[in-house]
């Protein structure tokens, strides 16, 4: 090895060392509920969809486009009246888990409660706690703008009958447990299948398909295929290109990532700590399909 | 009623359908995607830049031995190309095969307070580079690539070629 390159690596490696390089931030105190919890809701993307670009954070309103009409997302601040500041940590693991609300409706898969009901109870709880720590922001949430029959709640209780796998994530014994780390992230609070994941008719994700790629993914983005067929670019990246390319963005040609995986990588994937990313690219090498 | 609903979404699955046998038709034959005029320009701007930053990322990746002039270089131009990026973004200038969104004129201020952005982030990068301190370096040039990325969130939508 030519000492330059040694040099090189010795500042990949000192970059490697200490976690969240990137981010301006500290190193996520694990000991500390809150702080552990804000780690969480990092992983969760939650803000990508619950801030609204001038709105106040958390406060909901982001209007999101969709086939069958507009969903505005509601208001998850602790405010006691308007947002969720009432509920009970059953509540809100219910709602994240079973994707029903307190009074027993459903909710409508544009809320990805179809992956985060793999995140484990304990993070949950630490999420819950991060959330209840927020500013409360009065703020009513606004009804969604649905055409007939979408706009029947009712209707989601057939939809989660034949695309719901509610089983809670369950790691794979004969895999390594990096691997089954990455598992986690990417099908639990990473939720990275709900965007990168083909779609049924009836707009359920496709499980034997997972992570294919979608061609009619949110607003209509073509979202590219994360598995290593040969048919996707990220199976001739190396761990350092999709390292890079989920951390800051950047892929191997020097373009950047946008759209939503912009706001995936602003409120996400750059947060998370340089194990939980190499987690994920080494689920992402060796996942099923 | 589930006849609708049915309907509606099959003709979205055999319209994707068609997509793929266009796409695999059209190929990649052509660079850009066979963009002409101030889109092809502005793609090769674009391409440009692309180049710089991948320079330098193979420095900070540790693919490539690490040489801050090399970096301060790169910095340069891409801190040149800033101000040109708004001049070839004529009004509504949206042909294919652009992926640029119609937002960036309804944003006009917040688009070009983005090129603005990019050279003044490449700027400071050029100068850390001269100072040589790899760390900073680092840090810097991932400011910089926020600058890229969060523009490319806001107003391009990224196209199959
Ligand atoms: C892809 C966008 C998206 C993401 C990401 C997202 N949500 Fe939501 N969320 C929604 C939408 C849309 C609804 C409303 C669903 C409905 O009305 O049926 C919702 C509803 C909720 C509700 C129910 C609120 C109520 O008043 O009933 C909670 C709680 C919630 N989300 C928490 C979270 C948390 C915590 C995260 C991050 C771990 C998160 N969400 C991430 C879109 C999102
Ligand atoms: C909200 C939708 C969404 C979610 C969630 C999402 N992505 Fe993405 N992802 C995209 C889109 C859209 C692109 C294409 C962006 C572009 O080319 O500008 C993309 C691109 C990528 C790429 C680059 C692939 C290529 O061939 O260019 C990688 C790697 C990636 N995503 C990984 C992930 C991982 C890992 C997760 C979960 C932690 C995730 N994504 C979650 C929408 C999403
Ligand atoms: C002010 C907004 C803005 C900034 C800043 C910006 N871009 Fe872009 N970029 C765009 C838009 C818009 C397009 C799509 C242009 C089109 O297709 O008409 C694009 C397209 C591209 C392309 C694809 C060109 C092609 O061949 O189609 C590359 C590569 C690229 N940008 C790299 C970069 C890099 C690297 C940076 C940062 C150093 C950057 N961009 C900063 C707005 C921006």
């Amino acid at each position: 090895m030519k000492p330059s390159t040694l040099k090189a690596l010795t500042i990949l490696s000192s970059m490697l060392i200490s976690p969240i390089t990137w981010a301006d931030k500290d190193t996520p105190e694990v000991s500390d509920p809150v702080k552990s919890g804000e780690y969480i809701f990092n992983m969760g993307g939650c803000s990508s969809c619950h801030t609204a670009k001038e709105g106040k954070a958390l406060a909901g309103g982001l209007a999101m486009e969709t086939p069958f009409g507009v969903f505005y997302t509601p208001n998850i601040t602790p405010d006691k009246e308007t947002g969720i500041g009432d509920w009970s940590d059953e509540d809100f693991i219910r709602a994240m888990t079973k994707g029903e609300a307190p009074d027993g409706s459903h909710y409508y898969p544009t809320f990805p409660y179809t992956s985060y009901s793999k995140m484990s109870r304990h993070d949950l709880l630490a999420l819950k706690d991060y959330l209840n720590q927020q500013t409360p922001v009065v703020s009513e949430n606004r009804p969604h703008d649905l055409s007939f029959p979408f706009n029947l709640r009712s209707l989601m209780g057939f939809w989660k009958m034949v695309n719901f796998d509610e089983t809670p994530f369950v790691p794979d014994k004969d895999k390594s447990q990096v691997w089954n780390r990455g598992a986690y992230i990417v099908n639990g609070p990473g939720h990275c299948g709900e965007c990168h994941s083909p779609r049924n008719l009836i707009g359920g994700v496709k499980s034997e398909e997972a992570l294919a790629g979608n061609l009619e993914g949110p607003e209509g983005e073509k979202v590219p295929g994360l598995t290593m067929a040969k048919e996707n670019r990220v199976s001739q990246w190396s761990d350092e290109d999709l390292l890079f390319s989920i951390q800051i963005g950047m892929t191997p040609d020097g373009d950047f990532l946008g759209g939503s995986m912009g706001h995936v990588i602003e409120n996400s994937t750059g947060k998370l700590s340089q194990e939980d990313l190499k987690a994920i690219i080494e689920y992402l090498r060796d996942s099923e399909s | 009623m589930k006849t609708t609903f049915n309907t509606h979404l099959f003709s979205k699955q055999a319209l994707s359908a068609l997509f793929i046998v266009g796409t695999i038709f059209t190929g990649t034959v052509f660079s850009h995607g066979g963009a002409t005029g101030v889109v092809k320009e502005r793609m090769e701007l674009m391409k440009e830049v692309g180049d710089n930053m991948k320079q330098v990322g193979a420095m900070v990746k540790g693919q490539a031995p690490f040489d801050s002039m090399t970096i301060a270089k790169n910095a340069k131009s891409i801190s040149d190309a800033g101000p040109h990026i708004t001049k070839l973004f004529p009004n509504d200038s949206l042909h294919k095969p652009s992926e640029a969104l119609p937002a960036i004129w309804e944003e006009w201020d917040q688009f070009s307070a983005l090129s603005d952005k990019l050279s003044d982030e490449a700027n400071k990068l050029q100068e850390v580079a001269q100072g040589g301190d790899k760390r900073a370096i680092t840090m810097q040039f991932a400011k910089l690539g926020k600058v890229c990325s969060g523009c490319h969130t806001d107003y391009r939508k990224k196209e199959e070629k």
